[in-house]
């Protein structure tokens, strides 16, 4: 007898993976929705997750949930992500995707756009996953995405006022302007980010008070963006956003009577190239 | 064409070495010796002290090999003989270098009336050997060259002391010690009563290195000798000669010896026999003679020449024409490099008469041979580049272990690898490296100016040679090089390093070369199935001695001693149970020490910064700290091995001593003392200090089979991984993990296996100790890794989860201070990593009024005692009952008012909560206005109200969420005047496909929704809709704001029904209606539907366009006249009984058009 074949949708708190969430729910029966928890999401994520959750009428599994990145960063003794040691992607995402997955024949169904050539979510490479793309299979386009999700009365989640991805209040992938709206939205979260730097700073350099002394980090001066510890980079609060407001209103002229969520990406964008995350941002 | 050679002869000198016994007896021992002022010097010492009167006298000459001293001694040898052809010469020499000094030799002969027999002469090359063998061989040498063999007794009076000494040489055994120094005295002093004795000891360092072999030989003979020759002693010359100092050769004797031999050394007049470049210089102009006038005046001119050229560049020492000319066919540089090359990286005189007159290929006087002389033009004269070929050719140079060779061997190799050069460019790299070697600053270095004295117009090679990088220019120097490090003094490197490391503490130049490796106790090891380990380090005998800290990968520390003080280190013990310390005490540090210095210095020399940018003196001096860190190795063995050493364990109630065995036997000892208790873990990859990563991981999933299936008969484990050795070791073999008989279930328990008991004791213990107040965690690992336990770091933690577990009813566990109710796997994984992020409280069963407050609170709760009988539901387990309950609620329950205010209070007291019984017998309490319950309280009326309130206060906040959602679905029911959830959602269902506007249209897709199973699902959809926010996330504003908005947005649902209500009413098909309300200023609204026959409606428009015409010159404004228009009409349409009511409601009248 065939194995029962799992049907199963990644939900990363982002537009495009809630909409195909929205768009699946009555047509791909026994569906299994799931977010990969770091324990470390925006507030804005995890409330509209569980708006997602009304709406979908059914629970989105967390995985990983009791294994965060607090977990990991204590089991890591102090040494910070980043995009040359990116812990976070393979113990918080990638590992517990497979692991819950199994062994079992699946079915994965993955929010690329029908306008969207170039990006590459996360696509299992073991053998007993297939994975496919309703969106660019049915020509579902950006527009197509947020009439969706007009459709479903579920809106898009809170943070695209200011940021343009889910995932952790600290992706070192995240925007120089990005962390001022994270300094000037969550006051806290940004604490705790600047908490964590400046711990493995100090961890990484002489003094040696902490516990994490001997650890991964040291002699490894670490910050969360790119040239500068985020207390200097708040510093530039309103250079920062000068900079940001003179890029939206440049975006802005040149097309007329755009929506503002994708201004706000293009201008982001702008800020630098480096590529966001693919496993978190999808 | 004529050569060189036709006209320039080369003496014969020098014989390579000189041998003073072999010498002696050759026909003329002296042809082509030259007197150097330095010989001369010798010469008239002994001379004048012949001639001065009875006594003799003693000398000692130093001075580098090949410098002569040997053909000295030939010529001392020959002056003092008697009449013969062999004095004849010698005096003959001499007196052409000085007659005074002649002329004293023939006053002392005649002194001692010795001018026909001449002085005994004893003269004799030592060997490795006792001093007395050798003065032996010289008295016998003495006697036989002056009697022919040794005389009857009766001729010589000391003939028998000859004969016994010679006997007791003769003999080899090892427990006579030879020739007595009494009979040698004897015997010289019988030789000198008879004639003047001359004693040369030649290469006298060979038998001062015997002593450092540890050859007996006794200086006292030397000093009878020396004092039998001195005052108004006998005439006893004594002359030795060696290259160094008596000093520099007893480097490696110890302070005794050493003084003595400094005393005998005072007994001697001490000669550095040196010659000065100048004199170097007058030697090579003995070897040259020219035989032609023609050419000796041509000579002369070019001496001019080169002379005025010498001193333009400031070379004052070959500035003089006839001293130029007399070392011709030697360019004045090649003169002027002679004597420093020799004496800086061959053998003095001996290399320099070699190249000059040896008929090696590359010698001066091939080069007479083979250059052919012009008769006209300029001469041709020998180079430096031909004096760099010599001594490139000659392996002397290289193979000598000059401490300069190294330089030596740099420069011929990049001379040799380079290539591609001509023969010019080759030739100027020859020239700069001979001036390289033999620079010492100073006028005569490779600067332009030289180059082009030596090899014409340069600056072209020049540039070529640097651009090739075989030579760089240096600036500071304004010379050419072609070696790239810098010219460092080892020597004086060393030396000032030496000095350094004199005044360093022992213990502080050990330990600065190298902690010493650890060792393994390996007897104890191998019996307890583990390894361990003890850390050395260098240690004087007046240091307090620390402990090792628990959690110190080692098990004990050894510390080696480098005093010889018979005294073990006093202990520094803040704790009883501590890792041992063991001293080893040597006999005799002198060698160690001796050594220890020695790397040291050379470790200080090779770490100066100089010595960084110079591979040739890094390399120099790498290797010779290989080399002395091999002998410091060695001697750290035999000072610390078997025999010389005592093994002391260092304890608060008297030192213990250690048997002395071979190896690790005295470590293997102390562990067996401090570690009497540590369990028998049969698992090599757990039972160790540092797990591999393998081991970790197997390590883990024991932990987490062990939280999660500890019910399981095995944990559930299959296979033969190395989780399960693991576990069969640590777990089941000892019983820590087995079936509990009573009730039929696996627990964690105390273990039955004999060698953990006291490990379970330990970690017992520091659990009940935690009672009062936290426990860090790392308190209670420290506890098993110290003595008497010792338990391995790998072991620990899976022996600590076993017991919290065993105790987890009884046991807290907090992290970052934060109660934590359930040890989960991952708090586990935390927890191996970083205990001391880790506390533990001890709560033990509670008993009288506590107990009964428990009982009540775990039967309204529905808390059930846990699986093992003997434990009962206890603080921690209500405690954790009520945090995992507080933890399942939804936000909104944990924000919202909207809870009775005892409730509320409970859930703040709840949420604050830190500790366990603070929680529950004192914030409680208080909450629901009860007292609160102290330990010792006696009576408690109010245990089961206590309970209900709590019971009522979970429920009510359990209840809260779904009290929210009926709220909510009673409000929509209320609004929409609909009795049941089917008439709105068939009422939205009618409207699904028709309705384009975002807002409208998402609320009544949720309202059509019937896939909703329950209404809460439905009104939860409904309200995070309107709200944009799942109603478990709300706050009590977003309920208002529901509120509110609901009657707007069910309103505008309302009219929508109407309107496609009425539309389908007017029969379907496609309609374009509005549907209007009208509201009046006070309030009320009329609504109608209104619409357009298509047929009509060309003519309709007419008709308004007209009329708007006309209004706009009343208004002014067509935009105006469409307003006031639109005011009519609304008036008009208003019905005398204003009404908002829906559905029932049909337009009238009023072909009313909306284009707005």
């Amino acid at each position: 007898m065939a194995e029962q074949v799992r049907h199963i949708c990644g939900i990363s708190g982002g537009k495009d993976s809630s909409a195909l969430a929205v768009y699946l729910r009555h047509t791909v029966p026994d569906m299994e929705y799931f977010f990969c928890d770091t324990g470390a999401e925006l507030p804005e994520t995890y409330e509209y997750l569980t708006r997602l959750e009304v709406i979908l009428g059914q629970p989105i599994v967390r995985l990983n949930s009791s294994r965060g990145f607090d977990h990991w960063f204590e089991v890591f003794r102090g040494a910070l992500p980043s995009p040359q040691m990116r812990w976070c992607t393979k113990n918080m995402k990638i590992k517990p995707i497979e692991d819950w997955i199994g062994d079992a024949p699946a079915v994965s169904y993955v929010a690329i756009r029908a306008d969207e050539s170039n990006r590459k979510g996360y696509i299992s490479t073991k053998p007993n996953i297939e994975t496919r793309f309703p969106f660019v299979e049915d020509g579902v386009d950006h527009d197509g995405v947020m009439r969706i999700l007009d459709d479903a009365g579920i809106g898009l989640p809170a943070y695209y006022e200011w940021r343009t991805r889910s995932g952790c209040y600290f992706c070192f992938y995240q925007r120089k302007a990005e962390w001022v709206g994270l300094a000037d939205r969550h006051p806290e979260l940004f604490e705790r980010a600047v908490a964590i730097e400046q711990k493995v700073l100090r961890d990484a350099g002489i003094d040696g008070e902490a516990d994490f002394t001997d650890r991964a980090m040291r002699g490894r001066p670490y910050t969360w963006s790119g040239g500068e510890t985020l207390l200097q980079l708040h510093s530039r609060r309103d250079q920062i956003l000068e900079k940001h407001e003179a890029a939206m209103t440049r975006a802005q002229q040149t097309k007329v009577n755009r929506p503002l969520i994708k201004v706000l990406s293009e201008t982001l964008d702008e800020d630098d190239d480096t590529l966001p995350c693919t496993v978190c941002a999808l | 064409m004529a050569v060189l050679a036709d006209h320039v002869r080369v003496a014969s000198r020098f014989a390579r070495s000189a041998n003073v016994e072999r010498d002696i007896a050759a026909t003329e021992p002296l042809d082509g010796y030259v007197v150097t002022a330095r010989a001369l010097d010798v010469v008239e010492r002994v001379a004048a002290a012949a001639a001065a009167g009875r006594a003799g006298g003693a000398w000692s000459l130093t001075g580098p090999y090949g410098s002569g001293k040997s053909s000295l001694a030939l010529l001392l040898d020959a002056a003092l003989d008697g009449d013969s052809a062999p004095r004849r010469a010698a005096l003959k020499l001499i007196a052409e270098a000085s007659p005074a000094a002649a002329e004293l030799i023939a006053a002392g002969h005649e002194r001692h009336g010795t001018q026909a027999s001449g002085f005994h002469r004893g003269l004799v090359t030592a060997d490795r050997e006792p001093l007395s063998h050798t003065v032996l061989r010289a008295l016998h040498a003495a006697t036989v060259r002056s009697f022919g063999r040794i005389p009857p007794s009766g001729e010589f009076k000391a003939a028998d002391a000859l004969r016994g000494a010679m006997e007791d040489a003769a003999v080899n055994d090892p427990r006579r010690t030879g020739p007595s120094p009494a009979a040698l005295v004897e015997v010289a002093r019988a030789l000198a009563a008879d004639r003047p004795l001359l004693v040369v000891i030649d290469e006298f360092g060979k038998n001062l290195e015997a002593i450092g072999d540890g050859g007996d030989t006794d200086p006292y003979l030397l000093q009878q000798l020396a004092e039998a020759g001195q005052g108004a002693g006998l005439p006893i010359f004594l002359l030795t000669l060696q290259h160094l100092s008596f000093e520099d050769y007893l480097a490696g004797v110890d302070g005794p010896q050493r003084r003595e031999w400094a005393k005998v050394q005072g007994r001697f007049e001490d000669v550095a026999f040196v010659e000065s470049p100048a004199q170097t210089r007058a030697l090579i102009a003995t070897v040259f003679t020219v035989g032609h006038d023609k050419l000796r005046d041509r000579i002369k001119r070019w001496a001019i020449a080169q002379a005025k050229s010498m001193r333009q560049l400031g070379i004052a020492d070959l500035a003089d024409p006839a001293v130029v000319a007399s070392c011709y066919p030697l360019h004045p540089l090649a003169s002027l490099v002679l004597p420093e090359l020799c004496s800086r990286y061959g053998q003095h005189e001996r290399t320099l008469f070699s190249f000059l007159t040896s008929p090696d290929s590359a010698s001066a006087a091939s080069y007479l041979i083979k250059t052919n002389l012009p008769s006209r033009g300029p001469l041709p004269s020998l180079g430096l580049e031909a004096v760099y070929d010599y001594f490139v050719a000659s392996g002397t140079l290289s193979a000598r272990s000059s401490s300069q060779s190294s330089r030596w061997t740099e420069i011929a190799i990049r001379l040799r690898d380079a290539h591609g050069l001509s023969i010019r460019q080759k030739r100027l790299a020859k020239t700069i490296s001979l001036l390289n070697l033999v620079s010492t600053s100073g006028t005569l270095r490779a600067s332009q100016k030289v180059l082009r004295l030596a090899e014409g117009e340069v600056s072209e090679s020049l540039s070529r040679l640097e651009v090739e990088g075989l030579v760089t220019y240096r600036n500071f120097a304004d010379e050419y090089r072609i070696w790239q490090g810098t010219d460092i003094d080892i020597a004086d490197l060393l030396d000032a390093a030496h000095q350094h490391v004199k005044h360093q503490e022992l213990v502080k130049v050990l330990s600065d070369i190298e902690e010493p490796s650890p060792v393994v106790a390996a007897r104890h090891s191998a019996e307890r199935h583990l390894l361990r380990v003890f850390a050395r380090r260098w240690a004087s005998s007046d240091e307090c001695a620390e402990p090792l800290d628990a959690f110190s990968p080692y098990d004990g520390e050894v510390l080696l001693l480098v005093n010889t003080d018979p005294v073990a280190p006093d202990l520094n013990l803040s704790q009883p149970a501590v890792k041992p310390i063991v001293a080893a005490i040597p006999t005799d540090v002198g060698a160690l020490e001796m050594a220890a210095r020695e790397v040291a210095a050379v470790k200080m020399a090779l770490d100066n910064p100089a010595v960084a940018d110079d591979w040739v003196a890094r390399r120099e001096l790498g290797e010779r700290l290989a080399q002395t860190r091999v002998e410091l190795d060695h001697v750290i063995v035999s000072t610390f091995g078997v025999g010389p050493c005592r093994w002391v364990l260092l304890s608060n109630d008297g030192n213990q001593e250690l048997p002395d065995g071979q190896g690790s036997a005295a470590l293997s000892v102390a562990a067996d003392i401090a570690y009497p208790d540590t369990p028998k873990v049969r698992n090599e990859m757990l039972n160790r200090t540092n797990l591999t990563s393998q081991g970790a991981k197997a390590r883990r999933l024991l932990i987490e089979a062990m939280i999660e299936r500890g019910g399981q008969a095995g944990l559930g484990f299959s296979g033969h991984g190395p989780e399960v050795a693991m576990y069969r070791a640590l777990l089941e073999r000892t019983g820590l993990h087995g079936l509990d008989e009573r009730n039929d279930t696996m627990t964690f328990r105390e273990p039955s296996d004999p060698s953990l008991q006291v490990s379970w004791d330990v970690l017992t213990k520091e659990f009940k100790r935690s009672t009062a107040r936290r426990t860090n965690l790392t308190d209670v690992y420290a506890a098993l890794l110290s003595p008497p336990v010792g338990m391995k770091g790998g072991v620990v933690p899976v022996f600590v989860v076993a017991g919290l577990l065993a105790f987890s009813n009884e046991v807290a566990i907090y992290e970052h201070g934060t109660f934590t109710p359930l040890l989960a796997p991952e708090v586990a994984e935390r927890l191996v990593r970083n205990p001391r992020h880790f506390d533990i409280k001890h709560f033990a069963n509670t008993s009288g009024v506590r107990r009964q407050v428990i009982d009540k609170l775990a039967a309204r709760l529905g808390v059930r005692p846990h699986f093992r009988k003997h434990r009962v539901a206890n603080v921690l387990a209500i405690v954790g009952h009520l945090v995992s309950e507080v933890n399942r609620l939804d936000n909104y329950t944990l924000r919202t008012g909207n809870l009775g205010p005892t409730t509320l209070n409970a859930r703040e007291a709840l949420v604050r909560a830190v500790e366990p019984d603070e929680l529950l017998f004192n914030a409680l309490p208080k909450v629901f206005g009860f007292r609160p319950i102290p330990a010792d309280t006696k009576s408690y009326g109010q245990t089961g109200a206590y309970a209900e309130a709590v019971g009522a206060a979970l429920d009510e906040l359990s209840a809260c969420s779904e009290n929210l959602l009926s709220e909510l679905l009673s409000l929509l029911l209320n609004t929409s005047a609909e009795s049941t959830r089917l008439a709105i959602t068939g009422q939205a269902a009618s409207l699904q496909g028709e309705v384009f506007d975002p807002n409208v249209r998402a609320f009544v897709l949720t309202m059509a929704n019937d896939t909703a199973s329950t209404n809460e699902d439905w009104i939860k959809t409904i309200a995070t809709v309107v709200a944009q926010k799942a109603p478990a996330e709300w706050t009590d504003e977003d309920f208002e704001r529901f509120r509110h908005e609901l009657p707007e947005r069910v309103a505008a649902f309302q009219r929508l029904v109407a309107l496609h209500a009425d539309r389908r009413a007017h029969g379907g098909g496609p309609f374009d209606a509005h549907r209007v309300t009208v509201t009046r200023s006070d309030g009320h609204e009329h609504v109608q539907l209104v619409s357009i026959n298509q047929s009509h409606r060309g003519q309709v428009e007419q008709a308004l366009n007209k009329a708007l015409d006309q209004l706009e010159g009343i208004t002014g404004s067509r935009s105006q006249a469409r307003r006031s228009l639109l005011a009519l009409l609304g008036e008009q349409s208003l019905p005398e009984q204003p009404t908002v009511s829906l559905g029932a409601e049909q337009a009238a009248a009023g072909e009313l058009v909306g284009h707005g």
